[in-house]
C-alpha cells in the first residue's frame, strides 16, 4: 500500500513529470503576448443569458455604476448639468474629480453626529491608544468599528459618490482583511491613505500600501528579514497588487522569459524570492522588536534586517549592498511601471465600471492611458476618465450585478432612511443590527480574509445564500424600527396617493429611475392592488399603509434594482 | 438559453410542496430505499494550503532527520505523533479522531499528492485544482458541474442534486445552473418583511422572477425554490444524535446541514463545504499545538462527527465519500517567523464507508535531490487519479474526459471500492455544447482573468488564515 523507502532510481510519476516539462515549453512558446493561458478569453456559458433590457439613461448608468445609487432628486440634477448627456457626463466627472470643492456638508453633520472619535488620529496616535491588547478589545477595536460605519455614512450620505466608489475599489485591490492583527486599530490612517490617494498615482499608493502597518502585519511583511525572510507580502505584491496572476509564469528560467532582460513579458519564482530579499528590513517600529527603534507604528526600513546581496528583478540588477530602503523602492519603480501591472489594473478598473468581461479594446486603451501617465499626479483620475467616458460605457447596462454592499446602500439611498450609525460598546446601536444582517450577504466590510479582495463578477454575488440575503436587506430598510417603534425609513411619507398602478410608478421612477420590464411592474402592480381594481384611489389604511412599504422592499428585491 | 440541462431544482416548486407535507410528520422528503444507489460525494476544501508535513511527518528512516533539521522549532515530536501502521509515518496527535477511522478502515490518506503544475500562487492552485484543468484557467465550468452533467445514472428530476455550503458556490461549482448555496439555514428565508404581506410578497417575487429571460431571473426562481424548502425544514434547530458533537465553529455549524440535509433525502448527489484558515506563514505553533494544532483538531473531530452521525443516523454513511483536499503543501524548512512558506506536494483523505483505509500513495522521500525545485515535496500521485477512481467506482460516471479534460488515464490506486468501468475517453454529444455553446453577444472579446478580483476569486472564498485576535 504504501513505500516506506523512496525510490530515487524510477519515480513512477516520471510519466507525469515529463508532461509538466512539456507543458511549460509550451506555455513558453505561447508567451509572446497575451498569455493564453494564464488570461483567458472563453466565457462562462451557463447562466449566461444576457438581460434583454433597454438601456436606460444615462444619468441612471452614471449614478449606479459611478455612484452608489440614486438619491431622490440625483437623476434631476445630473440631466440639469448641460444640455446633452456627454456634456452632463463631463461636467459631472469634473465636479466628483474635485471632492473638496464638492458641499457635503448633511455627511459632515452625520459624521459629527455619530461622534466617532478615531478617525482623524496620527498613525502614531492610533498605535499608543489602541493597539494594546491589555486594552478592552472595544477600545482596541473601536477604530475599525468607526471606519466600516462611515463606509456605510458615506455611501449613503455623502455627495463625493465616486470617490467612495473609488475607495471602495482599491480597498478590494490593496485588500487587508481589517480585524487582523493590527489592522484593527490602525485602519483609519489606512482607509484615509487609500482614501487621499484613489485617484492620484498609482506609485504612490502603492508605497504608502508597502509601509502601512496594516499591510505589513497582514501580510506578514512585518517579521521579514535576511535570516528569515517571508515570502507572503512579496507573492502577493506581484500577483495581486501590480502585474497579476495573468504575468505569472512560474518556476521557468527567468532567461527564458520573453523580452528578458529587458522588458520581461511576465515574473516567475526567481523574481518572487528576489522581491521578499529586497524587502526584507520593511517593518516598523515597534515595541515589540529590540529598543532603539521607537515605538510609533511608523515605517522604518532596517538595514541591520536586510538582505543586501545582489538581486535580480524583472530583468533589472539591484546591486549588493544598497539599503533597504533603496532596493524596496527600486522594486515599487519596477513594477509599477510594468506594461503588466497596467493591463492587470486596467482590466479590473474596467470590470468594474463597465462590465464583468469588459472589451479588450476598452482595456487596452484604458492601460495606454495608465502608461502614459505613470508619473502623473492624476494617473488614476485619467483612465478613469477615459474609461467612463468611453462609449462602451454608455451604451453597456445588465452586465453587471449590484454587489451586497451597492444594493443595500442603493436601498437606504432610495428609500431617504434616516439612520446614523454609532460604536456603541453595548452593542445595541442599530448599525450591530443592520451589520448583523448585512454581513449575512456575505461582503461584510473589510471582512474578506484572502488577500485578493472581494470578488467583482456576478456569477459569485448570484449564489442563492447571498442573493437571499441581500433580499432580505430590503425588507429591513423598510421594515426596520428603533426603539420608540418608529420606522428609520418613512415610505408611507414619501408616498403619492393613489391608484395602485400611480403608486408603483411613482416607485419605481423614483428608486429605480428609469421604466422596468413590463413582467415587473405588472407583478408589482398585481401586489399593490391586492385583486381591486388597479385604477381605484387606495384609502391609506394601516394595511395599505403596511402594503406600502413591503411594495418599496419588493422593488428592492426586483431583479432590475441587482442589476448595473 | 439553449443549453439542454436536467431540470434540477427549478421548476420543482410543486414537488417541494407535496413533499414538504411528508416533512411536517416528521419523516425525510424522501425515504433512503427510493434511491438506494445514490452515491453522495462531500468534498472538503481546506483554503491556504495545509501544511501536510506536519499533518503527516515522517517519524522514521533518513528523512526524519531532514525533516528535524528544517522544522527546529515546527517538527512535530515521535513520541506525539500517532503511528500510522506499522509505516515511518506518524499522524498530528491533534488528528486522533481521524486516527479512530483511519482504524476502522473508512479512511484512506494519501500523501505526496497534488498537481504539477509548479505554481505557488493560492488563486491559480485552487481555480486550476476545481476546474479540474492544471494549468488551465481558462476553463468555463468546475469538474463538479462536469460530473453532474455528464453523468449517465441521475434521474432527470432531482430535488436538490448540488449544494455549496458556505456564502458562495466554489470554482469546483463553476458554471453549475443547479447548485444551491446555503450558509446560515436561520436566515433562510424572505419572512423578514411586514407581516400581513409575506406571503403575498413571496407571490409578487415568484411573478417578478419568473420570467425564465436572464441569469438573474434564473438565479432568483432557484433561490425561491430554495427558501421555499429549507423554510420547512427546520435544518436551525438541528439536535444529533445522542453521543455526537460537531465543533462549536463555523465548520461545525456547516457539517451539521451537510447532515441533516443528507437525512432529509432531498436527492444531494455532490457537496462542498470550505475550511479555512491554513496559510499559516507566522506563528503556526510548536511540534504539537498551537494555531495548526487547533484549527487540524477543528477538522478532525468535524470529520468525525460527521461521520459518525451519518453513521449511527441509518446507513448514509455506505453511501458517502468525502475528499478532503487542499491547494498545495507547505514549504519543506520553515521560515523565519516559525510559519511555513508556499509548497508542492500535498495530502488527500477519503473518507467513506467503502474507502480501503490506509495510507496510499509513493512518498518521494525529502532528500536533496527528491525535492520539488530543491525546496518542496513533490507531487508523485495527480490528484486527478483519485479523484477519477472515485468518479468511476463510487459515482458511476465513466465520462473522465469530460470532467478531466486530457487526462482520461485511469490508474486506481485502490483507495475506494467498486466496479471499475471502461473510461470514456471522448466527450458524450449530449455535454459537450456545455462546453462549445455560448451565450448571445457574450462571445469571444470578453476576458475570464484569473487572479484579483476575476471570476475566479471564488476560489478565496473562505479565509486563508483566520487570525481574528479577539
Amino acid at each position: 500500500m504504501v513505500k516506506l523507502e523512496s525510490n530515487a532510481e524510477r519515480h513512477p510519476y516520471q510519466r507525469d513529470r515529463e508532461r509538466q516539462n512539456a507543458e511549460k515549453k509550451q506555455r513558453q512558446s505561447q508567451l509572446t503576448s497575451a498569455d493564453p493561458l494564464r488570461q483567458p478569453s472563453k466565457p462562462p456559458i451557463f447562466r449566461e443569458t444576457p438581460v434583454s433590457l433597454p438601456t436606460p439613461p444615462l444619468a441612471a448608468i452614471v449614478y449606479n455604476r459611478l455612484a452608489f445609487g440614486p438619491r431622490p432628486g440625483d437623476i434631476a440634477a445630473f440631466n440639469s448639468l448641460a444640455g446633452n448627456d456627454a456634456t452632463r457626463l463631463t461636467v459631472w466627472l469634473s465636479q466628483q474629480f474635485n471632492p473638496a470643492a464638492i458641499d457635503d456638508s448633511e455627511l459632515d453633520s452625520v459624521i459629527a453626529s455619530a461622534g466617532y472619535t478615531t478617525l482623524n488620529k496620527s498613525r502614531t496616535a492610533l498605535w499608543n491608544d489602541h493597539y494594546d491588547y491589555s486594552l478592552p478589545w472595544e477600545v482596541v477595536s473601536q477604530p475599525i468599528r468607526e471606519v466600516e460605519r462611515t463606509k456605510f455614512m458615506r455611501a449613503i450620505y455623502g455627495k463625493t459618490q465616486l470617490l467612495e466608489l473609488i475607495t471602495d475599489f482599491w480597498h478590494d485591490h490593496f485588500s487587508v482583511y481589517a480585524w487582523d492583527e493590527a489592522a484593527h486599530s490602525l485602519f483609519p490612517y489606512y482607509d484615509r491613505m487609500i482614501r487621499e490617494n484613489a485617484f492620484g498615482n498609482f506609485r504612490n499608493m502603492l508605497e504608502k500600501t508597502a509601509q502601512s502597518a496594516s499591510m505589513l502585519y497582514y501580510l506578514d511583511n512585518v517579521y521579514s528579514s535576511a535570516d528569515g525572510p517571508n515570502e507572503n507580502y512579496a507573492r502577493e505584491l506581484l500577483e495581486l497588487h501590480t502585474l497579476g496572476a495573468e504575468h505569472y509564469l512560474g518556476a521557468i528560467d527567468p532567461a527564458d522569459v520573453p523580452g528578458y532582460p529587458n522588458a520581461p513579458a511576465g515574473y516567475v519564482e526567481e523574481d518572487v524570492f528576489a522581491v521578499t530579499k529586497a524587502l526584507t528590513g520593511w517593518t516598523l517600529r515597534n515595541r515589540d522588536w529590540e529598543t532603539g527603534i521607537g515605538d510609533t507604528g511608523e515605517f522604518i526600513a532596517r538595514d541591520d534586517w536586510h538582505d543586501t546581496t545582489q538581486k535580480r528583478v524583472l530583468g533589472q540588477l539591484l546591486p549588493a549592498d544598497q539599503t533597504a530602503l533603496a532596493d524596496g523602492l527600486a522594486v515599487l519603480d519596477i513594477l509599477a511601471n510594468h506594461p503588466g501591472t497596467a493591463q492587470f489594473i486596467s482590466r479590473k478598473l474596467c470590470r468594474r465600471l463597465v462590465s464583468d468581461f469588459p472589451p479588450e479594446s476598452l482595456v487596452n486603451s484604458a492601460a495606454a492611458v495608465w502608461s502614459a501617465n505613470v508619473t502623473a499626479s492624476d494617473q488614476i483620475e485619467k483612465v478613469i476618465r477615459h474609461i467612463a467616458t468611453s462609449s462602451e460605457f454608455a451604451s453597456t447596462w445588465g452586465e453587471k450585478m449590484k454587489r451586497p454592499f451597492a444594493m443595500a446602500v442603493s436601498s437606504l439611498r432610495s428609500a431617504s432612511t434616516n439612520v446614523i450609525f454609532r460604536v456603541d460598546p453595548n452593542y445595541e446601536d442599530v448599525s450591530n443590527w443592520f451589520l448583523w444582517e448585512f454581513d449575512a450577504s456575505g461582503h461584510g466590510a473589510f471582512a474578506w480574509n484572502p488577500p485578493n479582495g472581494y470578488p467583482d463578477v456576478k456569477d459569485v454575488w448570484q449564489s442563492s445564500s447571498s442573493l437571499l440575503m441581500r433580499w432580505r436587506l430590503g425588507n429591513w430598510v423598510i421594515n426596520a424600527r428603533d426603539d420608540n417603534d418608529d420606522l428609520y425609513s418613512d415610505i408611507v411619507g414619501q408616498t403619492i396617493s393613489g391608484s395602485a398602478i400611480e403608486i408603483v410608478d411613482y416607485w419605481i421612477d423614483r428608486a429605480v429611475g428609469y421604466p422596468i420590464s413590463t413582467e415587473t411592474r405588472a407583478a408589482l402592480i398585481s401586489f399593490m392592488a391586492q385583486g381591486i381594481n388597479p385604477d381605484y384611489t387606495l384609502p391609506m389604511t394601516e394595511q395599505v399603509q403596511d402594503r406600502i412599504r413591503a411594495l418599496v422592499g419588493l422593488i428592492f428585491m426586483s431583479p432590475e434594482y441587482q442589476l448595473k | 438559453m439553449t443549453v439542454s440541462r436536467r431540470q434540477f431544482l427549478m421548476g420543482c416548486s410543486s414537488a417541494i410542496a407535496a413533499l414538504a407535507g411528508s416533512r411536517f410528520n416528521g419523516v425525510a422528503f424522501g425515504n433512503p430505499e427510493e434511491e438506494p444507489n445514490q452515491e453522495i460525494l462531500l468534498t472538503v476544501f481546506l483554503r491556504g494550503g495545509i501544511d501536510a508535513l506536519n499533518l503527516i511527518p515522517p517519524i522514521g528512516g533518513s528523512d526524519r532527520g531532514v525533516y528535524e533539521s528544517s522544522r527546529p522549532s515546527l517538527s512535530v515530536p515521535i513520541n506525539s505523533a500517532i503511528q500510522l501502521d506499522n509505516t515511518a509515518f506518524g499522524l498530528h496527535p491533534a488528528a486522533a479522531s481521524l486516527h479512530d477511522l483511519y482504524t476502522n478502515n473508512d479512511l484512506a490518506i494519501i500523501h505526496a499528492v497534488g498537481m504539477h503544475d509548479d505554481t505557488r500562487s493560492h488563486f491559480d492552485a485552487m481555480n486550476y485544482m476545481e476546474m479540474g484543468t492544471p494549468g488551465q484557467g481558462s476553463t468555463t465550468t468546475g469538474w463538479i458541474t462536469r460530473h453532474l452533467a455528464s453523468a449517465p445514472n441521475l434521474p432527470s428530476e432531482i430535488l436538490m442534486p448540488a449544494l455549496a455550503v458556505g456564502h458562495y458556490s466554489p470554482i469546483s461549482y463553476l458554471g453549475s445552473s443547479e447548485v444551491l448555496s446555503l450558509n446560515d439555514p436561520y436566515r433562510f428565508s424572505l419572512r423578514n418583511g411586514p407581516w400581513r404581506y409575506q406571503d403575498a410578497q413571496r407571490v409578487a417575487m415568484r411573478e417578478m422572477y419568473a420570467a425564465d429571460t436572464s441569469w438573474i431571473h434564473q438565479a432568483g426562481l432557484q433561490t425561491l425554490n430554495a427558501a421555499d424548502l429549507i423554510e420547512v425544514s427546520n435544518l436551525e434547530n438541528y439536535i444529533p444524535p445522542t453521543g455526537i458533537t460537531y465543533p462549536d465553529s463555523e465548520f461545525g455549524e456547516h457539517l451539521k446541514i451537510v447532515a441533516q440535509l443528507i437525512k432529509l433525502q432531498v436527492g444531494l448527489r455532490t457537496i462542498t463545504v470550505d475550511l479555512g484558515g491554513w496559510d499559516t506563514h507566522e506563528d503556526q505553533g510548536d511540534g504539537d499545538g498551537g494555531y495548526y494544532a487547533a484549527l487540524l483538531q477543528t477538522l478532525s473531530d468535524g470529520l468525525y462527527a460527521l461521520y459518525d452521525d451519518l453513521t449511527t443516523s441509518g446507513s448514509y454513511s455506505n453511501r458517502l465519500t468525502v475528499v478532503v483536499q487542499s491547494e498545495f503543501g507547505r514549504r519543506l524548512t520553515e521560515n523565519g517567523d516559525s510559519g511555513t512558506d508556499h509548497g508542492h506536494g500535498g495530502t488527500m483523505l477519503v473518507l467513506g464507508g467503502n474507502v480501503n483505509g490506509g495510507l496510499h500513495g509513493t512518498w518521494p522521500g525529502l532528500a536533496p535531490g527528491q525535492l520539488f525545485e530543491d525546496m518542496d515535496l513533490e507531487v508523485t500521485t495527480d490528484y486527478r487519479q483519485i479523484l477519477s477512481e472515485i468518479l468511476i467506482r463510487r459515482l458511476e460516471n465513466p465520462n473522465l474526459e469530460t470532467v478531466f479534460p486530457g487526462f482520461c488515464d485511469y490508474n486506481p490506486l485502490g483507495i475506494v471500492q467498486g466496479v471499475d468501468l471502461t473510461p470514456n475517453c471522448g466527450v458524450p454529444t449530449a455535454v459537450s455544447s456545455l462546453e462549445t455553446k455560448t451565450a448571445g453577444s457574450h462571445s469571444a472579446t470578453k476576458a475570464l482573468t484569473v487572479a484579483g478580483a476575476g471570476l475566479a476569486a471564488t476560489a478565496g472564498l473562505i479565509a486563508l488564515r483566520n487570525r481574528d485576535t479577539t
